[in-house]
């Protein structure tokens, strides 16, 4: 069974979950009123970085659970990039020490890429 | 077909003089909640009723949507208008009865005790809880929320036993009529 799309994010509820006003929460962010916060909310602007750790400071909510839906789609697909990443750096004609470190890497922290499932992915 | 557990729910219970309704993602976890009442004489046509609903579906993206059936006219309607709603994003609508909120609630004898569990097992509400009406008093406009997330836990818990109403193909509800219930 797939598990169901997470949304981008939950701010609108753990705003609600606290209480707070869009002006305060604006306040706790240093702008001057809820007119961003409140874009933020409804998916018209993605916060920067630096807003996404002040709002997870705020809701003491991890970021990961605050930006739920933006992070699993930010991570989809890294698997399949790394799998390309490590496809090219095998049909390298020199495969020196520099490329066996970076191939061991992606093994250690990837785990092991095969190259028939990704035959694909090495042409792009 | 996905995991029950994280199928997002938006549950309503629609009154004739106003809705409750609860976004969950999973039994406890309580996305969003609220309750709006239909306004009357000059001002009910501000916002229709069917555009607070295409707000929300556009906003919580539900997989699935459950509404608390009643036989009342005003409530017959209004579910129609939901139904329509979710038909355009082709969500399945799922309809409760009484008898399964009951069932999934068993040893609890009426709503106000049945609104104290909810507030106890999701600490969000517990500040909604209201205090129990006496038998003059009319009901307290909180208990649609409590009544809505109860329709939704009610989903959880009994999956089985909702009826699945759309999406279908063909809606029993013409044009012409539906744009003179909106409108």
């Amino acid at each position: 069974m797939a598990a169901a799309k997470r949304l981008p994010h939950y701010l609108n509820t753990f705003r609600k979950r606290s209480g707070l006003s869009l002006n305060e929460i604006a306040h706790l962010l240093g702008n001057r009123d809820g007119a961003q916060f409140h874009r933020y909310e409804t998916y018209q602007r993605v916060p920067p970085l630096d807003i996404a750790f002040a709002l997870s400071a705020i809701f003491k909510v991890p970021i990961e659970d605050l930006f739920a839906g933006i992070r699993e789609s930010a991570k989809a697909d890294i698997p399949d990039r790394m799998a390309a990443v490590a496809c090219s750096l095998k049909q390298r004609e020199i495969q020196d020490r520099v490329v066996m470190r970076k191939l061991s890497w992606i093994a250690d922290n990837h785990g092991p890429v095969e190259a028939e499932s990704n035959a694909a992915l090495c042409n792009h | 077909m996905q995991s029950l557990e994280r199928q997002r729910v938006l549950a309503f219970f629609v009154q004739p003089w106003r809705f409750g309704y609860a976004v969950l993602e999973g039994p406890n976890n309580l996305l969003d909640w609220g309750s709006k009442r239909f306004l009357k004489g000059p001002r009910a046509a501000c916002i229709p009723f069917s555009v607070k609903v295409a707000r929300l579906l556009s906003k919580w993206k539900p997989d699935v949507i459950v509404i608390k059936i009643s036989h009342t006219t005003g409530t017959v309607r209004k579910t129609k208008i939901i139904e329509k709603e979710a038909e355009g994003l082709e969500i399945p609508v799922h309809l409760a009865h009484g008898r399964e909120l009951n069932d999934a609630f068993p040893s609890l004898p009426n709503r106000h005790a049945r609104a104290k569990f909810i507030s106890a097992s999701i600490p969000t509400l517990a500040g909604w809880l209201p205090q129990k009406p006496k038998i003059w008093q009319s009901e307290p406009y909180q208990m649609s929320v409590f009544d809505s997330v109860a329709v939704g836990i009610a989903y959880y818990r009994q999956r089985d036993r909702f009826p699945d109403v759309t999406v279908r193909s063909n809606s029993t509800l013409s044009i012409e009529s539906f744009r003179r219930l909106v409108g």
